[in-house]
């Protein structure tokens, strides 16, 4: 639903996979691609704007991302980029992380998206394709011939 | 009041793409209906892949399928034919002319949107859901669950023969497997390399599914697009195509689609 408040700020309603509804400015809305495109083709007119990919608790980290970065200017970079490292400190773990990430994917939100995929990077960085596959449960579908073709191929990283 | 819709096709997406709803008008000439939308419901589910999905929902026109307000058969109404006059003397005006072959009328952006609008209301209040509740129905239809677990579509129930048979297969394919992996385990060491993960024998989930990574107990099942985003930023200094942070501010949304080495060296060529 779309509302003027006293600022005449337009007000969007997100609604997330399970329900929950968030009323923000369509300025933090417009930081995601996705959105920003539903507002344009008059997908907002009347109801909410529904997310089905995204729950109600990482919309909820999304809208806290978007608001901050729709409000501050380019002069308080460094203090952003503190703010971001918090930020991704505060998602517990690499679960947590690969849900903003796949949200962060969904709406199109360029910083979001560049944020998580870096703190994720980090986290694969230095650790072995086993410690990789056991971190998200990622099954090991190779052929005996084919591990050694790929073994042969990238022979450096065994160096 | 009940009116039928002539045509309503729903898309969703997924991953970049967007939510699109798209109406269309009621057939005029069955604007006064009042049957309802749903006897002549058909549904097609197209499924694109794991990044996009789409549902289209398609009626029957009344107007030009011949089917009445109540159900039944009636001659599909025509536009009157053509008509061609040789003699210029029997040549109808211009004006006759324009009223058996009226041009198709320009509506207007505004008017246009105008239509949509009415459309949509007219579905809410008349013959469907809410078109709220409507989009939630469609998403939990089509949409991609990554996290949940994957479970391989159930089979037909199989006879005791084809059953032994599989069994048989199994165990003959996990032998084979069995002595691969010793083969491999020792060439491993005579490389003295440090030896591979097992590889678990698949028979029966060689097809695509099984290639989707799905766990059996839990959570997380880490869909391939995110490999597919964090794979550019890992940076080791050891790879000589990884990329460099100054690389990655300036290719990371190319790569996001379709990771690639940036710079590839002749001996990793093929």
């Amino acid at each position: 639903m779309s509302i003027t408040t006293e600022n005449n700020e337009k007000m969007i309603t997100l609604m997330s996979s399970d329900g929950e509804e968030f009323v923000v400015e369509e300025a933090v809305a417009a930081q995601s691609q996705t959105i920003k495109h539903l507002i344009e083709d008059g997908c907002s007119t009347e109801g909410s704007i529904p997310l089905p990919n995204v729950t109600g608790r990482v919309l909820s980290e999304v809208i806290q991302y978007c608001k901050k970065h729709s409000s501050s200017d380019d002069k308080e970079e460094k203090e952003l980029e503190a703010w971001d490292a918090e930020f991704v400190k505060a998602a517990d773990d690499h679960v947590a992380l690969t849900d903003l990430m796949m949200a962060a994917n969904f709406l199109d939100i360029k910083g979001l998206l560049d944020l998580v995929a870096q703190t994720l990077a980090n986290m694969i960085t230095g650790k072995s394709p086993e410690e990789v596959r056991r971190m998200w449960n990622i099954k090991n579908d190779f052929t005996p011939e084919e591990a050694e073709k790929v073994r042969k191929e990238n022979q450096w990283a065994f160096e | 009041m009940k009116q039928r819709i002539s045509s309503l096709s729903v898309s969703l997406a997924h991953g970049r793409r967007h939510h699109h709803h798209q109406f269309f008008r009621p057939n005029p000439s069955s604007s006064s209906s009042s049957s309802t939308i749903l006897p002549g419901l058909h549904f097609s589910v197209v499924a694109a892949g794991e990044s996009s999905s789409r549902l289209v929902l398609c009626t029957y026109n009344s107007g030009s399928s011949g089917v009445s307000s109540n159900g039944r058969w009636r001659k599909p109404r025509h536009n009157p034919p053509r008509k061609y006059y040789l003699n210029p003397k029997t040549k109808p005006s211009y004006a006759d002319n324009r009223r058996h072959n009226p041009r198709p009328k320009y509506i207007k952006p505004e008017t246009q949107r105008q239509l949509l609008e009415d459309d949509r209301r007219m579905l809410e209040e008349v013959t469907l859901p809410p078109i709220r509740k409507f989009n939630y129905l469609l998403a939990e239809l089509v949409r991609m669950r990554p996290y949940e677990t994957i479970r391989p579509q159930s089979a037909a129930p199989k006879t005791s023969k084809q059953k032994d048979e599989e069994h048989s297969r199994i165990d003959a394919q996990s032998d084979r497997n069995d002595k691969i992996k010793e083969e491999e385990k020792n060439r491993l060491h005579r490389l003295s390399l440090p030896s591979m993960p097992d590889v678990v024998a698949m028979p029966e989930n060689n097809n695509h599914q099984s290639r989707m990574n799905y766990h059996s107990s839990s959570i997380v099942a880490m869909p391939d697009v995110i490999l597919e985003c964090v794979l550019p930023y890992v940076d080791d200094p050891r790879d000589r195509g990884a990329i460099s942070h100054q690389e990655a501010g300036d290719h990371r949304h190319v790569l996001h689609g379709e990771p690639q080495c940036l710079a590839r060296s002749g001996d990793r060529e093929h």
